[in-house]
């Protein structure tokens, strides 16, 4: 409903194709069920590193313009 | 001998068409224009012992009454079963077969069922409250609409119990029901992928929702470096009291709370109350469903323009589209008012 209303907004989550199914337009795939945003077998500074690129891959999402709903490639 | 009370419209109790519509509710006993096609399919094993008779805009007119008159007529008669229709694609037709059927097993503990075109507007209408066969969308179908409706009318009439829809070809009524089997999940879900990879049929144990409608894409953010950005969760991520209420489960409502206070994250601190995963590692560390800690970073690397000044949180694990599309519109009108540019969301 965000998208909708004009906002762009990335989804991170572990259930991809659910959440496509759901109707999110940009949609990621992140860390596990419980923690999309979370690695806990990480040491605290390897997770914070891997979660800010997490949120640096959403934010490259609202930047980039789509035709239609997308599964982000992880690259 | 299964003893059937059968309930059709005034088209097929040969009264009339259109003209006829406003035909008052009757009895009659015996089998009636399809009930008599019914009677041969049940092969001796059932009879039709009355026929109710009502017109289509005679029922809708007052279909409180006209349902009262039913079922005292069938507190009297006591059938065994009831058979309404087949109302195929009809709407006003098909509305009442569900209507009856669904206060007939309601109120007498009567099986009842009806045979409808899979669309027919009485099918979403009346699905989980009276079995349904699936038929074709016209009279057309009635042959194929009679066997359905004997075969599983007289299951229901002797109590046996019903199968999945699919198997029993019958029209899902949007429940699922438990049962053991032989072979564990693993096995199954082996066995399924390896018929995915080769090419094989299989079927899935979780069906998907139907897909959404598809939502035009949101223009994407020009200017990332000047962007004021938003965090959402779906996580139940909330102060530990939960102050406003959040539900753990089929939320109603969602809340804002400020990015400093979740920074802080004591007195109170940060819990989810989502009932659909387990928290722990949330609990722990709060950043791994709302992103704060990396997105203030990249703030201050000067990738974005700042970070919107709360986060926003429901729970989403039973949560109805409805109520879902409702929250998302009220969020999107904050967030907008706001002067945020974009958003992540987090979901589990």
């Amino acid at each position: 409903m965000i998208e909708k209303n004009g906002v762009p907004a990335a989804l991170l989550t572990a259930m991809t194709s659910m959440a496509k199914v759901a109707g999110a337009n940009r949609i990621l795939s992140s860390g596990l069920i419980p923690h999309p945003a979370g690695d806990p077998t990480r040491s605290p500074d390897e997770e914070f590193a891997w979660r800010k690129g997490q949120v640096q891959k959403a934010l490259n999402a609202v930047a980039t313009p789509i035709e239609e709903a997308l599964i982000f490639a992880d690259w | 001998m299964v003893r059937i009370a059968h309930y059709i419209n005034q088209f097929f109790a040969g009264i009339g068409g259109e003209d006829k519509a406003d035909a008052p509710f009757e009895i009659r006993e015996g089998a009636v224009g399809p009930g008599r096609a019914i009677e041969m399919a049940l092969d001796g094993e059932g009879e039709i012992v009355q026929t109710l008779v009502c017109g289509d805009n005679s029922f809708h007119a007052d279909p409180d009454a006209n349902i009262d008159a039913i079922v005292a007529a069938l507190r009297e008669s006591k059938p065994d079963l009831l058979i309404a229709g087949p109302a195929f694609n009809a709407g006003r037709y098909g509305l009442a077969c569900g209507a009856v059927c669904a206060a007939v097993s309601e109120r007498l503990g009567i099986p009842a069922l009806t045979g409808l075109f899979p669309e027919a507007p009485a099918v979403d209408v009346y699905r989980s409250r009276t079995v349904m066969v699936p038929t074709g969308d016209s009279a057309a179908g009635m042959k194929e609409a009679v066997v359905a409706l004997t075969r599983t009318g007289l299951k229901l009439a002797r109590g046996e119990p019903l199968g999945p829809a699919d198997d029993d070809g019958r029209i899902p009524m949007g429940y699922r029901r438990s049962w053991v089997t032989d072979v564990p999940v693993a096995h199954r879900a082996v066995e399924m992928l390896l018929a995915k990879l080769g090419g094989g049929t299989y079927v899935s144990e979780v069906a998907l929702p139907e897909g959404a409608e598809p939502i035009p894409p949101a223009p994407a953010v020009l200017a990332l470096s000047s962007a004021i950005i938003a965090l959402v969760t779906e996580g139940g991520l909330v102060p530990e009291d939960n102050p406003d209420r959040i539900e753990s489960s089929s939320a109603t409502k969602w809340a804002r709370y400020p990015i400093s206070m979740l920074e802080k994250n004591q007195d109170p601190s940060f819990k989810s109350i989502h009932a659909g995963y387990d928290s722990q590692w949330v609990d722990a560390d709060p950043n791994r469903m709302v992103p704060l800690d990396a997105l203030k970073a990249l703030a201050a690397d000067g990738v974005i323009g700042g970070v919107h000044e709360y986060f926003y949180a429901t729970t989403g694990t039973g949560t109805t589209v409805t109520h879902g599309e409702r929250m998302g519109e009220e969020i999107a009108k904050q967030l907008i008012s706001d002067g945020v540019h974009a958003v992540i969301v987090t979901s589990t």
